[in-house]
């Protein structure tokens, strides 16, 4: 099959976001050795070739439909993309726990199905916060943004009600917001664990797969319900988090060893 | 090269084998477009099966059921051409179009809405001002529910135009 490389090597060159980039360990799976590759995360697509420098691409991989998986048997700080039964795993390694993290966490969000539902989670959040606030606001259409207009980051105020929002309407559009400073029993900046992604249409490639009832999603388009699949692995993740610190405290106890045998 | 071709179709498979969910296919293409390069002044017309899956457009010749090629939806142009037409420009290649005949105006427009719709960026332009809006309108961050408020893809800033990224290095 044709891929079209010429788009694929302008989109990498070109002024979008890049997501994340760097080194990371590739496993060769013929001979099982890893060699280091310089990757570049963008939207769905995670590029990578042997030096930033290079003009010559080695391979992109299309980050959808696969769970992102910690490896710790196969190398220290690895981790892996698996897209189930029949197909390849990729596997990398990285240099230290906060670049593995820091990986994992931006592959987990990657999806172009992840941000696709998130879009309409908000964009329903959105409506709602508009008929609240009264129907005398023109709306702006989407496909008109002015990007220029949104030039400050989010700060995670104080608690402000609808009602406050309201009666401040005199509050300028372009008020400066500080940068956010998250408090800690909301969110935790960092993901301790990661979990494999799921959704109600496919089994876990781990374990058996739960009674057709004990999907509470079953049944529910989770094109309308994004909050509530982000709740119930939420559970998930709030078990997994635990699980975590305390196995790093082990972890930890270790003693250090040679990250990656090339020979 | 190779190594990309190989890699993509890993993720080929999957996606066929849940080409009803609408989850992963956005849209499908049930009748045939025709399907025509323009190279300069020669005009190649083929019909083809073309399917849209997340941000790549993948074309089949009608009685197959791997595809031939996919195109990735993202820095192009999408226009309509006239009542059944539209086009699509990359914009690498300034002078190549791909154009696509449809069988009616209606799944013409459609189908530039799909596409359009389809691409990364702009759904995550549409994110962001999304974000934007509900903390203007709500002095809350949306995200932050998700525990994602700090992730690089979904910041404001990346809705501004950057900067010319040096492509010496590529």
């Amino acid at each position: 099959m044709k891929l079209h490389e010429k788009i694929l090597t302008h989109y990498l060159s070109c002024t979008s976001p890049v997501d994340k980039e760097g080194y990371l360990y590739k496993k060769k799976e013929r001979n099982a050795t890893y060699q280091r590759r310089w990757f570049v995360l963008k939207a769905n697509l995670l590029f990578y070739q042997e030096r930033p420098a290079d003009r010559h691409l080695l391979g992109v991989i299309v980050l959808e439909r696969c769970a992102v998986r910690r490896a710790e048997s196969d190398a220290q700080f690895a981790f892996s993309l698996v897209f189930g039964p029949g197909l390849k795993t990729y596997r990398f390694a990285a240099v230290d726990r906060q670049t593995q993290e820091s990986w994992v966490k931006a592959l987990l969000s990657a999806s172009h199905c992840y941000l696709s539902l998130l879009v309409r989670d908000l964009g329903r959040q959105y409506e709602e916060a508009k008929q609240q606030q009264g129907s005398g606001e023109s709306c702006s259409s989407v496909t008109a943004l002015k990007p220029s207009t949104y030039s400050f980051l989010f700060t995670a105020q104080g608690p402000t009600t609808a009602a406050v929002v309201r009666e401040g309407r005199s509050h300028s559009a372009s008020t400066v917001l500080q940068a956010p400073s998250i408090p800690t029993k909301v969110v935790a900046k960092k993901s301790p664990k990661l979990w494999p992604r799921r959704n109600a249409y496919v089994t876990p490639l781990n374990g058996p797969a739960p009674l057709y009832g004990e999907w509470p999603l079953v049944g529910f388009d989770p094109l309308e319900d994004f909050r509530k699949l982000h709740d119930y692995y939420g559970q998930e993740v709030k078990k997994a988090r635990e699980e975590w610190l305390r196995s790093r405290q082990a972890e930890e106890e270790r003693s250090d060893e040679d990250l990656i045998d090339l020979g | 090269g190779g190594v990309i071709i190989f890699l993509f179709h890993e993720f080929w498979p999957a996606a066929n084998a849940r080409l009803s969910r609408k989850v992963l296919l956005l849209h499908c293409a049930v009748c045939v477009v025709k399907f025509s390069f323009h190279f300069r002044c020669r005009t190649v017309v083929k019909k083809r099966l073309v399917k849209l899956v997340v941000n790549f457009l993948f074309y089949f010749r009608t009685d197959e059921e791997e595809p031939i090629g996919a195109l990735l939806l993202e820095q192009c142009r999408v226009e309509r051409e006239d009542s059944q037409t539209f086009s699509i420009a990359f914009l690498d290649e300034a002078e190549r179009k791909y154009l696509f005949e449809c069988d009616s105006e209606e799944q013409c427009g459609e189908w530039v809405d799909s596409i359009i719709k389809a691409s990364y960026e702009f759904m995550r332009k549409n994110l962001i001002f999304y974000r934007t809006e509900i903390h203007r309108l709500t002095g809350k961050d949306p995200l932050e529910q998700y525990g994602i408020s700090d992730e690089t893809r979904f910041q404001v800033s990346n809705g501004l135009q950057l900067m010319s990224r040096d492509t010496s290095s590529l």
